[in-house]
């Protein structure tokens, strides 16, 4: 099972030596530094109101720059990702390479792994640095640990979660475009389920309301880490890689 | 068409999940036309690929195929397993450092307490913010105790079922336990908490409303008449009976506050002395006082370090907000447990007269400004100018900011003449009094415009639970301000917004370009 090292540095060389690793980074910590800059701004303006107004409660940072940030990040993200997951599979597809991978002594979940773990490696080495962030004002003390902590892996494990379902897409067709736009449409879907749970009655609205990427994720920005959560990311995980197994295996049979 | 047919399968299948989600959420009998749709798809792709479907049935890739296929439903079956559980039964761990996401410990005692079932609903309009904070905070309560349930529902979606609750607002919530029930607006953790304290707790505290003076008259459905303000009271868990002091010459023993609406004339003196009586032994009052010559109450307030003069308010302010010179608007209170809620919130007196304080307190009594009006508005002492229609702001006039309403308090003198606040502890109760200079703001036409009502409640609430109600200090007291110096205002927008990024670009760029260049 080990194998998937040299899978997972293969992967990884061709996303960093090829534009898509650093368009996307690029991208990304553009919209995440302005949402930052433009956050904590704000949040000066109404500290120097609420300096001549004593019945102003609520300034915090928690709820008006973290979870500002991390909330459409999360966004951000779902529209980013299918571009880095889009050629997990559908590239050798497409090259013919596919057959000659499985033709290797390597096992399917071997493969597998390696190539979520390149993605998922792309995708944390592009929120690290945003940390940079937090640290530039953390003299005065502002950013809860905890809260910054919590927030970071409610993003992860969205994004985790996101790779995952791209990967699974990736296997299913050998166009990267239809694999990014379905993967796309599919999160897409998955987050505005919850939305329609408000129209629908119980118990419909509780399993379309756990459905929802983004009723999970808000709690973590929050600074709430919850079980209940961190077991549906897992869950969510699991599924998609165990149905990407199933459907490379099925290549096998079809013939 | 025969090559289009081969992605009917998959769209059938799209059409097919569409409709299945759709009709859930949504009981519109065109979905079920999905049914049609999927069939005539499966349908076509069966004829256009017959051969290939026989072959296929048969096959090894077939035998593969179901393996599979049930291996799935099987790993489906288990996250479903596993997502109930945990959905069920869920730790939470909140980490901010002052347990903002927590339950106050108040709340969590009282709920462990709970001997009784209590029932939630609260009204929120569709997918506000607000509700989802309101279910957050039920969800946290009903973690606690088994014996909190909530609901949420939508007032458009069932506007009956609201009516019938005698929800006047979106965003008010309905606690009810057995019979009592109490209805909370803008709702935080200390009402709800206070709420579910009162709902459940044995006996009701009775309100009476003096009558004999021409008063306001509680059954009364007419502009003028408090009807609406006894339905409310009502609703808060309240008994409300009139009390005509003149026949029983004492304040009840069970009465929690005595409400005197809009006197038009004096008290006798046996009623005052009354009141004195029910004051020094601890009983509360809310007067209401319109602008008639009271002369006997005015001068019995002076006891109470309130000042009441024959005058009324002009505010010429009203206008902006379509009211009338003669309605002044607050909307500037001062901090106590009745008005902390009202902030950004505007109340209006319809013929209001100033009431204020004296400057040398008498012993035994603490009193304060509760409310002003704004500056461009002024105490009229010369009534007859003003039915005249020509009032101005003379030296003898009480120029705005005007004070409208005061609260007090009565303190315990010791025997060595110092006074000293009732302790805290204390079982004892002291005698408060609220003094407004005006009825009319409660009255049927009056009450549920701007934050009226919520002043009534408020005063009425600070006025019968003293000692009652826990206070859960508000989570978000520590308050971290910002000031951005100009460096730092600097860093924050070339650093994150284009130093990073820029970085990886030309960190990109080098790699890319060397390894063709090598390549």
């Amino acid at each position: 099972m080990f194998d998937f090292w040299p899978i997972f540095k293969r992967e990884t060389k061709v996303y960093y030596t090829s534009p898509i690793a650093y368009t996307i980074s690029f991208i990304f910590l553009t919209i995440a530094g302005y949402f930052y800059f433009s956050n904590v701004v704000y949040y000066s303006q109404l500290s120097m109101n609420a300096a001549g107004n004593p019945y102003l409660t609520g300034l915090n940072t928690i709820d008006l720059i973290l979870v500002p940030w991390f909330g459409p990040l999360e966004l951000v993200i779902l529209l980013m990702l299918p571009l880095l997951t889009m050629r997990l599979f559908s590239e050798e597809k497409k090259s013919g390479a596919f057959e000659l991978l499985f033709s290797y002594p390597v096992q399917d979940l071997a493969v597998l792994l390696g190539k979520y773990l390149a993605g998922l490696f792309v995708f944390v080495l592009m929120v690290i640095p945003t940390g940079l962030y937090f640290l530039i004002l953390q003299g005065d003390g502002l950013f809860e640990p905890g809260v910054l902590f919590s927030g970071y892996l409610g993003l992860l494990l969205s994004g985790a979660a996101f790779i995952a379902f791209g990967i699974f897409i990736s296997s299913l067709t050998e166009n990267q475009i239809v694999a990014a736009l379905i993967t796309f449409g599919g999160l897409f879907m998955f987050w505005i389920v919850g939305w329609s749970a408000r129209l629908a009655d119980p118990p419909v609205n509780h399993v379309l309301g756990y459905l929802s990427l983004l009723n999970h994720s808000s709690d973590f920005y929050r600074g709430v880490i919850n079980t209940s959560d961190l077991a549906y990311y897992l869950c969510f995980i699991f599924l998609f890689l165990f149905l990407t197994l199933r459907s490379l295996d099925s290549k096998r049979w079809r013939g | 068409m025969r090559e289009a047919s081969r992605y009917f399968p998959f769209i059938g299948l799209m059409v097919l999940l569409v409709g299945v989600i759709g009709r859930a959420i949504y009981p519109s009998v065109y979905l079920l036309a999905a049914l049609p749709v999927t069939a005539v798809m499966w349908g076509m792709y069966a004829v256009f690929h017959t051969a290939e479907l026989k072959s296929l049935l048969s096959s090894r890739t077939a035998r593969y195929g179901a393996g599979s296929t049930f291996s799935v439903v099987l790993v489906i079956g288990i996250l479903v397993f596993v997502a109930i559980l945990t959905d069920g039964h869920n730790q939470r761990f909140d980490v901010t450092a002052g347990g903002r996401n927590s339950l106050a410990r108040q709340t969590v005692n009282i709920l462990k307490n709970l001997d009784k079932d209590v029932a939630v609903t609260g009204f929120f309009q569709g997918v506000a913010g607000e509700q989802y904070q309101a279910e957050e905070l039920f969800k946290q309560y009903a973690q606690v105790s088994k014996r909190f349930r909530y609901e949420l529902i939508d007032p458009d979606l069932k506007p009956s079922f609201a009516r019938a609750a005698g929800i006047t607002q979106y965003g008010s919530v309905l606690v009810a336990c057995g019979d009592e029930q109490e209805i909370v607006t803008r709702l935080d953790e200390e009402k709800l908490t206070n709420a579910l304290l009162r709902v459940t707790r044995p006996g009701r505290k009775k309100i009476y409303f003096l009558t004999g003076h021409g008063e306001r008259n509680l059954l009364d459905t007419e502009k003028d008449g408090y009807r609406q303000a006894a339905e409310l009271l009502k609703r808060q868990n309240y008994i409300v009976e009139s009390l005509l002091l003149l026949r029983t010459g004492e304040v009840p023993e069970d009465a929690a506050v005595l409400v005197v609406a809009g006197p038009m004339k004096d008290p006798e003196p046996l009623e005052l002395e009354a009141m004195t009586g029910y004051l020094a032994r601890g009983g509360k009052v809310l007067f209401l006082i319109d602008p008639e010559p009271l002369d006997r109450l005015a001068t019995w307030f002076e006891q109470y370090g309130v000042v009441l003069k024959n005058d009324m308010v002009v505010d010429k302010m009203s206008r902006l907000y379509g009211g009338q010179d003669l309605s002044p608007i607050v909307a500037d209170y001062e901090p106590h447990p009745i008005t902390r809620e009202l902030v950004g919130l505007a109340t209006f007196f319809p013929m209001a007269r100033s009431v204020g304080v004296v400057d040398g307190m008498p012993a035994g009594v603490e009193a304060r400004v509760l409310m002003r009006t704004s500056r461009n508005s002024w105490a009229e002492t010369d009534l007859d100018a003003l039915i005249g229609g020509n009032a101005a702001l003379e030296p003898e006039d009480l120029a705005g900011p005007v004070p409208l309403a005061v609260v007090g308090s009565l303190k315990m003198v010791k025997n060595d003449g110092a006074t000293t606040r009732l302790a805290e502890s204390s079982k004892k109760q002291t005698g408060r009094f609220e003094v407004v200079g005006d009825s009319d703001f409660a009255s049927n036409a009056n009450l549920e415009l701007q934050a009226n009502s919520d002043l009534f409640l408020n005063s009425i609430a600070w006025l019968a639970e003293e000692g009652d109600l826990v206070s859960i200090r508000p989570k978000d007291e520590h308050m971290q301000p910002l000031t951005l110096s100009l460096i730092q205002g600097r860093i924050i927008f070339w650093f994150p917004v284009v130093m990073m990024p820029l970085a990886v670009l030309v960190i990109g760029f080098l790699v890319v370009w060397r390894r063709r260049k090598m390549g």
